[in-house]
């Protein structure tokens, strides 16, 4: 009996020893019941779209110099000068024998321009009769509405033509009186302004450099712009050497920038905290430097879950579409756009952005340019988790999301995008929800 | 102590069996996504090598399921049981098979489990565990996005069977005639999952379908067998089984990772009905040994009305016939059976009609089976059976099926209740 019980059980354990092989064959779909779960896209749910004010944002430390003046149909006319504290280099005098040269103001241009860049531009530096500093409560920071007292009289001016893509640097002669005064002082063995930052700056409070008249066009310098003193010294032989004075504490050097958006678009946004896409040409629009930023909402979010059969949201994507018509590469959009939430009181706050191996990155639209018809131009982001936490949230507490340019350039570039509403053919942008439905 | 052995034994067996047949199959078989899946044609008996053919056959030392008049036949004191496993290979061809390098499959697997005993010598009984059908299918496929022209990637997949836990009955009305009832339990669950995936998600979306099955059944028997002179004998037999509706409830789960989408375990509750069955054969043997058998098995599906999309469940009928040699010896005055030698063909127009087209099946097998007598496993008994078989057609964008399929069957038989036989013999 053993060996019959053996003989059973080697029987039914020799099956596990056979290799058993398997095959997909993909035959017989269209008989199969399964329209159980379905998935679905939709593109009517509404993005909302409105133009928020910016009363003022701080520009100093940015590390660029933004000059110029240009008019934006949709901004209005956008004026920047830039302030900047200067201090002298480390005293390695004597100064004695020197002969005045020249003096003049260096920039170099940072490739950031608007406008028409053939156009020649009327550049003046004044010297700044104040010092600058920032704000009692912070002083680190100087915002882009702060003015500082100038000496009518101009230091320099200069028509210039800027090449900002070729980088040629920018000199602007300034006055010889000025020059020969520096000189002077630093040939005066009991004079200390020129030994020491802090008394320097006492006696010279800093520039403004400026573009004069309405202009059509405003570039960028980086900040590391400097007046340069060309002297000569007679020692054994008459030697030519130059002398520069550099920007100071970075945080005094900033950008005003003001706007003034009569007869543009916005014009009424001096007014209002906020314009809605519908007061504005089924529009919203996003020039930092121009004090606007486009909000989008999603008002009816609520109503994604009384969708029939809906079970789950899958994705959520938002499709930004730029006016056709509102960019060129001469007034190009902004490269990168991000998605920052914000509050009730339009306030920046963090970024969207999608999380690839355990890292946060954040979401930039990957901008598609279609120069040609311009239908294929958008920024693109997936807002499923924003959207899927909108849903969750007890009662709807619905700020939206600020288009920006990326924080370390919003101040100091150019770039602006107008984008439409659903309402507008020249370019809509649309939140597309992927769902599904188990029914 | 050696019955307990036995009965020890054969519990194991059984267990480890119907575990085996609740396991799902590897071979893929497209046509089971429609109906109730593939049925199961085999008994796994000694008919596996006449073409399936047994309705009028019947053994004193083996077991034949076909027909439950047959086991009055068996020999009395005396404990059956076989067990049954299959290797199978399919290989598929017609337009749906693009990958000609990856269009076989094969399996193995135990298909029944049958106890058998003649408790008095007019009644017998049995019970066991088969196969009734089979699901079993995976393919990729698009599932369209309503709304766009956009697919998401979907895998279907579906396994599960369908099983017969039978009790039958069988009695000796007179040398003749015998009758059957076997009262059995059809029961069992199909899962169909569809996975949907790509882009459009962080994770997977599954849908899985689970059906529960599950009915008593019944089916009547009869043989009549005589013998026409001293070299002739003949066989008759029939069954039928009524229509029956197999209760079904259906549970669906959807999720996706690891949000519960819907969790229903009482979304449908239905019937799927089985159509009534008719079996008729007639067998003839000539002088003990040559035996040939003829039998017609009819399914009225399309009464059932069961249809969909370029699909309907239609008519069934299975023409098969065999043919036995079967070896004799002489021990004792005793006659057994040394051996046997089995060939036979079969014909089936199945339940599927597909693009106006239905499927057949058809084939040739052979069989072998010895009884293991003077060998220290004289208990034993072995039959084995070779089929060679074609399912469906490569028209109208069909799949065919080419199969071989190896059978081995294993039947002991030990005494039973046989204290006062052995007392006094």
């Amino acid at each position: 009996m053993s060996k019959f019980l053996s003989f059973v059980l080697l029987f039914l354990l020799s099956s596990f020893w056979f290799s058993c092989k398997k095959v997909d064959i993909k035959f017989g779909e269209q008989f199969l019941d399964n329209g159980y779960t379905q998935i679905m896209k939709i593109d009517t749910f509404n993005a909302d779209l409105a133009t928020i004010r910016l009363d003022s944002f701080p520009t100093s430390a940015s590390g660029a110099s933004l000059i110029g003046s240009y008019y934006d149909p949709y901004f209005g006319r956008i004026t920047s000068q830039c302030f900047a504290e200067m201090i002298p280099p480390f005293y390695d005098g004597p100064y004695t024998n020197t002969f005045f040269d020249s003096v003049c103001l260096i920039m170099l241009p940072n490739r950031v321009f608007y406008g028409d860049s053939t156009q020649p531009v009327q550049i003046n530096v004044h010297k700044v009769t104040q010092i600058i500093n920032g704000y009692e409560e912070n002083p680190m920071q100087i915002n882009n509405v702060r003015e500082f007292p100038v000496d009518p009289v101009a230091l320099g001016s200069a028509l210039v033509t800027v090449r900002p893509q070729r980088r040629d640097s920018i000199k602007i002669r300034l006055s010889d009186a000025f020059g020969t005064e520096l000189l002077n002082k630093l040939a005066d063995p009991s004079d200390k302004d020129m030994k020491a930052s802090d008394a320097f700056i006492k006696y010279f409070n800093g520039i403004r450099v400026s573009a004069s008249g309405n202009g059509s066009f405003a570039f960028g310098c980086k900040d590391s712009l400097f007046i340069r003193v060309y002297y000569k010294q007679s020692q054994l032989f008459l030697n030519s050497k130059k002398y520069d004075i550099s920007i100071g504490a970075k945080f005094h050097h900033f950008n005003q920038i003001l706007v003034d958006r009569t007869g543009s678009t916005l014009q009424d946004l001096n007014n209002n905290k906020e314009l809605h896409s519908s007061q504005t040409g089924n529009a919203a629009y996003t020039s930092y430097v121009g004090g606007s930023i486009a909000r989008v909402r999603f008002n009816s979010i609520r109503d994604i879950p009384k969708l029939p059969n809906y079970a789950k949201l899958l994705r959520a994507t938002l499709i930004v579409r730029p006016l056709r018509g509102s960019y060129s590469p001469t007034f190009p959009l902004p490269p990168l756009l991000r998605m920052a939430s914000t509050n009730v009181n339009n306030q920046i706050g963090f970024d969207l952005f999608f999380v690839n191996n355990g890292t946060a990155i954040t979401q930039y639209g990957n901008l598609t340019l279609d120069y040609l018809y311009g239908e294929n131009t958008n920024y693109f982001y997936d807002v499923t988790d924003y959207v899927g936490s909108l849903l969750q949230q007890p009662t709807l507490s619905n700020p939206g999301m600020l288009m920006l340019p990326p924080g370390q350039s919003m101040e100091t570039s150019f770039n602006r995008l107008a984008v439409g509403n659903r309402f507008n053919n020249n370019g809509k942008t649309e939140l597309i929800l992927v769902y599904a439905t188990v029914k | 102590m050696k019955r307990f052995s036995i009965i020890s034994s054969c519990c194991l067996s059984a267990f480890l069996l119907l575990q085996q047949v609740g396991l799902a199959q590897n071979n893929t078989s497209p046509f089971s996504m429609l109906g109730i899946g593939d049925l199961e044609k085999s008994n796994f008996d000694r008919t596996s090598g006449m073409g399936h053919a047994g309705v009028a056959l019947s053994s004193s030392r083996f077991i034949y399921q076909v027909n439950p008049a047959s086991y009055a036949s068996l020999d009395q004191h005396f404990l059956f049981f076989e067990a049954s496993a299959r290797f199978k290979n399919v290989s598929y061809t017609g337009t749906p098979i693009t990958d000609l390098t990856n269009n076989v499959s094969n399996d193995l697997q135990f298909r029944k489990v049958n106890l058998g005993t003649k408790v008095t010598p007019r009644w017998a009984v049995g019970f066991g565990l088969n196969p009734y059908s089979t699901v079993n299918y995976s393919f990729l496929g698009i599932k369209a996005i309503q709304g766009s022209n956009l697919f998401a990637d979907a895998y279907y997949s579906g396994t599960g069977n369908t099983s017969i836990a039978h009790f039958t009955n069988s009695f000796v009305v007179n040398k003749n005639l015998s009758l059957g009832l076997q009262t059995s339990y059809i029961f069992g669950h199909m899962e169909e999952s569809e996975t949907l995936s790509g882009q459009l998600a962080d994770s997977l979306i599954n849908t899985t379908r689970n059906r529960q099955l599950g009915q008593a059944r019944f089916k009547l028997g009869f043989q009549y067998k005589t013998s026409l002179n001293k070299k002739w004998d003949i066989a008759l037999g029939g069954t039928f089984a009524p229509k029956t509706n197999l209760w079904s409830n259906t549970s669906i789960k959807a999720r996706s990772g690891n949000t519960i989408l819907l969790d229903n375990n009482y979304y449908e509750s239905s019937y799927f009905t089985l159509p009534a069955t008719y079996q008729a054969g007639m067998a003839a043997t000539f002088k003990k040994a040559f035996t040939v058998a003829l039998d017609y098995q009819y399914e009225g599906w399309r009464q059932t009305n069961y249809s969909g999309v370029s699909y309907l469940l239609d008519d069934s009928r299975r023409f098969s016939g065999g043919f036995e040699y079967s070896k004799k010896a002489s021990y004792l005055d005793q006659s057994y059976e040394k051996f046997f030698l089995q060939t036979g063909v079969f014909y089936t127009d199945s339940y599927l009609r597909i693009n106006g087209v239905q499927i057949k099946d058809y084939g040739l097998t052979m069989g072998a089976g010895a009884e293991l007598s003077r060998t220290p496993l004289s208990s034993l008994a072995i039959q084995a059976a070779l089929e060679l078989g074609v399912r469906g057609t490569t028209n109208k964008g069909l799949i065919r099926e080419s199969y071989t399929q190896f059978t081995l069957s294993l039947c002991y038989r030990d005494f039973w209740l046989s204290r006062k036989l052995k007392r006094y013999d």
